[in-house]
């Protein structure tokens, strides 16, 4: 019992720590299941790749909270938030409200995601919008979040001078804001109230 | 309108880092209170700044994407929607950090080019008797006139940037703002950044075939310079092009000797006839959408 414990915890300590390793087990011994479940209920391999990923972000998200507890098995819980997306997914799909026992249960289990998923789609979002930033655009604007100064980001980066860096600064975070604010997902997550 | 951003980020980062007065922050949460729009950036800022210092999570989101794209890729032959995957979930356009992590991992080792670059640019403050003479001239250049649209005379029709005083200046001849000594030819740091920039980048839409960044054009005892840009586009479309002198320090508010908009389909052909002084410019060009660099280089002028 002691050692199934031990291992549950494993697989939160490695989504945690970004230990490929460990997600890679993940992967092995829960992936397959999962997928042959979704498949019998309709879904694709597609739509399974989508929520099989976006299910350890949230455990990922949840595990960051310090009141986190894994109060049932890891498989459980992670077929609990699978099922979820999965419906959630095909509810968006078809754009009707489908009442389905398996959704029930897991809203019974007293498990609310609502926010985490939330939280996870603005983060892909951001980063989605920062991966259309060049290189130096990234590097100026994470160094400028981390409190950099204007100096020590133009030394840390090589760039010419302050002026140029403040430019370029301003440049990038103009153009990601804009991104942002342009992106549909942002005014549809925007509903959505902030913790 | 970027003076204006510009404003506004710098207020929201005083006030995220607590460097407002009391006073200050007292009228900023009241603007808050009425103003939607500024206490929306407030919030997004914060958040933005979160998410970029948030490591773990770019850590094990990488990871989480490499395994699922490896462990889906091999399972085949089951069921396949033909819908569309959502977008939200590419995993290619999430693995930016993952380049951005090797980039800061080889910051360090990259400090030996920077150098290198910086001691460049000092050897780069040469009188007119050290010019470098390009290997080829833009007169020389072979052009493929099929695809070629010659924009000479194409008017700026959209320009945020002020004229120069020029009295009644001619659609291809714009007065000279630098003047002959030896200041002329001083690299300007940022339009230099820039250069650095965009050659160490290589997702620039635009090619510039020529003049060769640091191309000579003698004057000959001619008042004027026959500038040739030329190069191609890889999707095609608008660009404002501008011709700086080396002297520009406040650059969103900077005059520049020349400015155009240019129509670009495939390859591009710019002629200008400029009377210039003796000296250094830049030639920056940007896309008209989205105001991104999308060429420069600099070229000398001399007797």
């Amino acid at each position: 019992m002691g050692n199934s414990q031990g291992k549950e915890q494993s697989y939160i300590q490695g989504l945690v720590n970004g230990d490929t390793q460990i997600i890679k087990t993940i992967y092995q011994n829960f992936a397959p299941r999962i997928l042959q479940q979704i498949i019998k209920q309709g879904g694709t391999k597609e739509d399974v790749e989508d929520i099989f990923q976006d299910a350890l972000l949230i455990i990922f998200n949840k595990a960051q909270q310090p009141d986190f507890q894994l109060t049932s098995g890891f498989y459980t819980y992670l077929y609990g938030i699978c099922q979820y997306l999965y419906f959630n997914k095909k509810k968006k799909k078809s754009n009707q409200v489908i009442t389905l026992e398996a959704d029930k249960t897991f809203t019974n289990s007293g498990i609310d995601i609502e926010q985490d998923l939330v939280t996870i789609e603005r983060k892909k979002l951001y980063d989605d919008i920062l991966a259309q930033l060049s290189s130096i655009c990234r590097q100026i604007l994470t160094q400028g979040a981390k409190g950099f100064s204007i100096t020590e980001i133009k030394q840390q980066l090589g760039l010419s001078s302050n002026a140029y860096t403040r430019l370029r600064k301003n440049r990038c975070k103009h153009k990601l804001l804009t991104l942002i604010k342009k992106d549909k997902r942002y005014r549809e997550l925007s509903n959505f109230t902030h913790e | 309108m970027l003076e204006e951003f510009e404003k506004r980020q710098e207020q929201i980062e005083r006030y995220l880092n607590g460097s407002l007065s009391e006073e200050e922050k007292v009228a900023f949460e009241q603007q808050m209170v009425t103003n939607e729009e500024l206490a929306e950036d407030v919030r997004l800022h914060q958040e933005i700044n979160a998410h970029l210092q948030d490591n773990a999570w770019h850590k094990t989101s990488a990871a989480i994407s490499a395994v699922n794209n490896d462990f889906f890729n091999k399972i085949e032959k089951l069921p396949s929607s033909n819908e569309d995957k959502s977008p939200t979930t590419a995993p290619s356009k999430r693995k930016w950090w993952l380049g951005g992590l090797a980039g800061i991992l080889l910051l360090s080792g990259s400090f030996w080019l920077f150098t290198d670059w910086n001691n460049t640019t000092k050897n780069t403050n040469i009188v007119p008797t050290e010019l470098p003479t390009p290997t080829k001239t833009i007169f020389e250049e072979e052009q493929n006139k099929e695809n070629i649209k010659n924009i000479e005379d194409t008017p700026t029709t959209n320009t945020p940037l002020p004229k120069p005083s020029t009295t009644a200046p001619s659609t291809t001849t714009d007065k000279p703002i630098a003047s002959a000594n030896s200041k002329d030819f001083t690299t300007n740091p940022i339009l230099e950044g820039f250069i650095k920039e965009n050659l160490r980048s290589n997702s620039s839409e635009l090619t510039i075939t020529s003049p060769v960044s640091g191309a000579v054009f003698n004057k000959n005892g001619n008042k004027k310079i026959a500038l040739k840009i030329t190069g191609s586009s890889k999707n095609g479309t608008t660009y404002r092009i501008f011709i700086y002198d080396n002297k520009v320090s406040n650059f969103e508010k900077a005059r520049p000797v020349l400015s155009r908009n240019l129509s670009v389909k495939n390859t591009f052909r710019f002629n200008a006839l400029i009377e210039l002084e003796e000296g250094l410019y830049y030639y920056y060009i940007i896309d008209a959408n989205t105001e991104d660099i999308a060429g420069i280089g600099k070229f000398f002028v001399q007797e």
